[in-house]
């Protein structure tokens, strides 16, 4: 009798030590999972910071060249209807002389000179007459190339959408991995609670409840590894 | 006989008890510690996010006060614009002989003046460009020279700042895991009742103390490593 209740108390011991050995790793698991989730977390965090600070300098971007634009464009309009009013002036004298009416035909020729004049004034008032890149071609266009100079406005744009969507992709996943280490750590919490539990039980429902938080551990250390090296 | 066996018993349950209070001892240090760099960590966290929010309204600062001056320097340019436009028909005026011109030329020359007061866009030829355009870019480095506070203003050393407190954050929460790696010998070490205790005693001691100096190492780091935002 009192041999059986030696071996039956030493195999409770050894259960004892064994479920208390469990909860120490838990314990150790726990610890690293939340150095895991924090990790993910002050990446989210940096991630986020940059994609938000992105989209600002993006909006100071598309407001400045917005401004930029409007100011070029309005200049290319104005000269291009100068251009065509001198012409248009330059016509009527023309046509005032072959009819004889030379002092009016002198006044619209004066009216075109002070057009011309402001034309020329104009040309060096805007990248598109100034830059090779956009100027009209002599003799082909009175148009700068307006698609051209939209084209390279929108670059800079274009490029700083680019890497706040990255930078926000980039905080999404940390983000995703973050979750998952909480998860992680709740179904660690679970396995505690059922060891816990495993070492008050007196009957044979312990071993269950041992085993069951041991396949939670091992599910644990799956999810974990399985967010480490695959997302 | 019965007393001989006693008497040797004894030496060594009082040994087992001193260890067992040592390590009893040592476990409630270890989980003190393991609070107070837990707690460390989170100011650290709570101060980074402090700078990432500082880091974040500077920027969105800097940029509203850059669209304020390039708004200001493109309203000025487009009277400067008006301002060069005028003087060009003026120019033509002036050369010519006629009274109707001497007149229109006289109320342009009013128009000219008006507008020259402006923006010295219109009047500074250190704004204009070898071929009679405005140099742009020098008059918005000169608007934003009237905002040094604002022209100044750089999120970059919020972020640096953020970034040294989540590294002191991460290097604190490491050592909370060396911590419970301490915690888990030494728990052994007190439920062990084999000759095995005092080596699982000692490496749960050895572990604490490596985790301490980590911390303190860590602290140290970032105190003499990054120099304060200003």
């Amino acid at each position: 009798m009192d041999k059986a209740t030696s071996i039956g108390n030493g195999r409770i011991g050894r259960f004892h030590i064994g479920v208390t050995g469990l909860i120490l790793l838990v314990t150790v698991l726990g610890a690293g999972t939340a150095l895991l989730q924090t990790h993910a977390s002050v990446r989210e965090s940096q991630a986020t910071r940059d994609s938000v600070v992105t989209a600002v300098e993006l909006m100071g971007a598309l407001d400045s060249g917005a401004l930029r634009a409007a100011y070029d464009t309005g200049i290319a309009v104005d000269t291009v209807t100068k251009m065509m009013e001198y012409a248009t002036y330059r016509l009527a004298a023309l046509e005032l002389e072959q009819n004889g009416r030379n002092d009016e035909a002198a006044l619209y020729e004066r009216r075109a000179e002070q057009v011309e004049a402001e034309i020329i004034a104009a040309g060096a008032l805007s990248v598109l007459f100034t830059d090779d890149r956009y100027a009209p071609e002599p003799e082909a266009s009175l148009m700068p190339d307006i698609d051209a100079y939209m084209e390279d406005w929108r670059e800079p744009i274009d490029g700083l959408l680019a890497r706040q969507q990255e930078q926000a992709q980039a905080a999404d996943q940390w983000g995703d991995r973050a979750d998952a280490y909480t998860s992680v750590a709740t179904v660690l919490a679970l396995s505690l609670f059922l060891f816990g539990l495993s070492l008050s039980i007196p009957s044979r429902m312990r071993t269950l409840f041992a085993a069951v938080g041991s396949l939670l551990v091992c599910a644990a250390l799956g999810w974990t590894a399985w967010t480490i090296l695959l997302t | 006989m019965v007393q001989d066996s006693e008497r040797s018993t004894r030496p060594q349950a009082g040994k087992g008890t001193r260890l067992a209070t040592l390590v009893a001892i040592l476990i409630a240090a270890v989980s003190m510690a393991s609070a107070g760099v837990v707690w460390r960590a989170a100011i650290a966290e709570s101060r980074a996010t402090t700078s990432e929010r500082e880091g974040m309204i500077a920027a969105v600062k800097r940029e509203a006060a850059m669209a304020a001056d390039v708004s200001t320097l493109l309203w000025e340019a487009r009277y400067a614009a008006d301002h060069a436009l005028y003087l060009a028909r003026l120019s033509v005026l002036e050369g010519d002989e006629d009274v109707g011109a001497d007149a229109e030329a006289e109320g342009l020359a009013v128009i000219v003046d008006s507008l020259a007061g402006f923006t010295p866009l219109s009047t500074d030829e250190s704004y204009r460009t070898s071929d009679g355009g405005f140099d742009l870019d020098a008059r918005l480095d000169d608007l934003r020279g009237l905002n040094p506070d604002l022209q100044d203003v750089e999120p970059g050393k919020y972020f640096s700042e953020a970034d040294r407190y989540h590294l002191e954050s991460r290097l604190l929460l490491s050592a909370v895991v060396v911590f419970a790696i301490s915690l888990f010998f030494l728990t052994l070490a007190e439920i062990t009742p084999h000759r095995a205790r005092y080596v699982l005693a000692a490496a749960g001691g050895l572990i604490f103390l490596g985790g301490l100096a980590g911390v303190i190492a860590a602290e140290l780091y970032c105190v003499l490593a990054f120099a304060p935002v200003g």
